[in-house]
């Protein structure tokens, strides 16, 4: 009985560290299942995190973020992987329950603290209803066009509003890299 | 027979290092020489607590707990270091909620309260909520601050936050904008001094350095690598209209170890 336990066991280990292999294509950063996953976010004031039943697309759950009026709710990953440079793309499943439009910014850093053109900054518009982000990383340049990021050293990746002047809801799942 | 004499001093020294001086909380009385905040303050009792690193509420804890009771302030500051790193932060709330001062507790968080960057939330709110929390009735200032109005006068409690580095605009703007207000700048650390400009008339209370925790020369901080004790360990510094204090704390971190570097309760006295 033990011993077939250990052999599932095994078998699950084997099969959770196949699916986040790069060499399956994809590593998911983050996909919202595990109360511990939110203790891999920064939190910060006027963002409260929780995880969601609802729109779940990797997984059954996602996580919810609510955003209070302020200058850059969001969210703030404390990335463990670093390294991206054997991925294409950053992949972000938001879905937007509101009626309206949401502009979101998301902002890659390949350094510590780095200066507003010395990283990467983009606005993507967020409809009603479920968007799949893909983020090109072939391509991030940073804001004052003179270089691309350093995919092996990547230092932060925040996802956020700025300046909203109500409360805004978001749905994020399925953060993923994909070759 | 001196390899022996110097063993026997070692271990003297360590045991007092190590199990006496770090219990031997102090009251350190502090003169700051500060015509507006003077008038304004002078007959109050303004107390500064800073790193106190708990991680349960021992003897350390009681006796701070029993200064600050016996001393009735009206104002506490706090700043920062509630927690030991990655630690218990319910002991920290714990503490924090027998804190009462007549006219209130101000504070900031320090970098080890952000050490778990989500129970960090518990000092302002219910656990993953954005509710207010009511286990203790400190003001928590993160790169805001107060206008505090007495019978004697009106000053200033403003916060630096130590997990956001940059943000110090709004210091700039309230010391210019209310020059005939006095501001009191709480932040954990002492380097904000050289972030401000000299002709901001500000008191800046610090901490973060715990005096070392053992006293050593500026240099010789200043080879280990730590700038902010090479030239901030302890005590007042006045550069142009700026002014700060920084103050040993009563907690450890790394050894808990404490050599000719007392913890205090800072009683802050304006002439």
């Amino acid at each position: 009985m033990g011993f077939l336990l250990q052999a599932i066991m095994a078998v699950g280990v084997v099969f959770l560290v196949a699916c986040n292999t790069p060499s399956s294509g994809e590593f998911v950063l983050y996909d919202f299942e595990t109360d511990e996953e939110l203790n891999r976010l920064h939190w910060h004031c006027h963002t409260l995190y929780s995880l969601s039943d609802q729109y779940g697309t990797h997984g059954l759950r996602s996580l919810k973020m609510e955003l209070f009026p302020s200058d850059y709710p969001g969210l703030d990953t404390i990335l463990q992987d670093r390294d991206w440079a054997n991925f294409s793309f950053l992949g972000i499943d938001i879905y937007n329950p509101e009626q309206e439009e949401i502009v979101i910014s998301i902002r890659i850093d390949d350094k510590n603290n780095p200066d507003y053109n010395d990283r990467y900054n983009k606005k993507f518009f967020i409809k009603p209803g479920l968007n799949r982000l893909s983020v090109s990383l072939n391509r991030l340049y940073t804001s004052d066009r003179t270089r691309t990021l350093n995919l092996e050293t990547i230092r932060k990746f925040l996802l956020f509003i700025p300046h909203p002047q109500k409360k805004v809801v978001l749905y994020v799942d399925y953060i993923r890299l994909m070759a | 027979m001196i390899l022996s004499a110097a063993l026997i001093i070692l271990l003297g020294l360590s045991a007092y290092g190590f199990f006496i001086e770090p219990y031997q909380v102090t009251i350190s009385h502090v003169w700051i020489r500060d015509e507006a905040l003077s008038t304004i303050l002078r007959n109050r009792v303004l107390v500064q607590i800073s790193d106190l690193h708990v991680s349960r509420i021992g003897l350390r804890e009681q006796k701070i707990l029993n200064i600050v009771d016996q001393l009735r302030p009206d104002f506490i500051f706090l700043t920062g270091d509630y927690v030991a790193w990655k630690g218990d932060y319910a002991a920290a709330l714990t503490f924090l909620s027998h804190l009462e001062a007549k006219i209130g507790v101000w504070a900031v968080m320090g970098d080890y309260d952000y050490s778990k960057s989500r129970e960090s939330c518990l000092f302002c709110h219910d656990k993953d909520s954005g509710i207010f929390t009511r286990r203790h009735r400190i003001h928590f200032l993160r790169n805001n601050c107060e206008k505090i109005i007495l019978d004697e006068g009106v000053f200033w409690i403003g916060g630096k936050d130590s997990e956001e580095h940059h943000e110090t605009p709004y210091l700039t703007e309230l010391t210019s904008q209310q020059k005939k207000i006095p501001v009191i700048v709480l932040s954990h650390i002492p380097l904000l001094f050289e972030q401000l400009s000299d002709k901001m008339d500000v008191l800046i209370l610090a901490g973060d350095t715990h005096g070392g925790q053992v006293h050593l020369p500026g240099w010789l901080w200043k080879i280990m690598g730590y700038r902010k004790n090479a030239l901030y360990n302890y005590g007042f510094f006045k550069r142009g209209q700026k002014k700060m204090f920084v103050s040993r704390g009563v907690g450890t971190s790394h050894i808990p170890l404490r050599v000719c570097a007392p913890p205090e309760v800072v009683v802050l006295h304006f002439y």
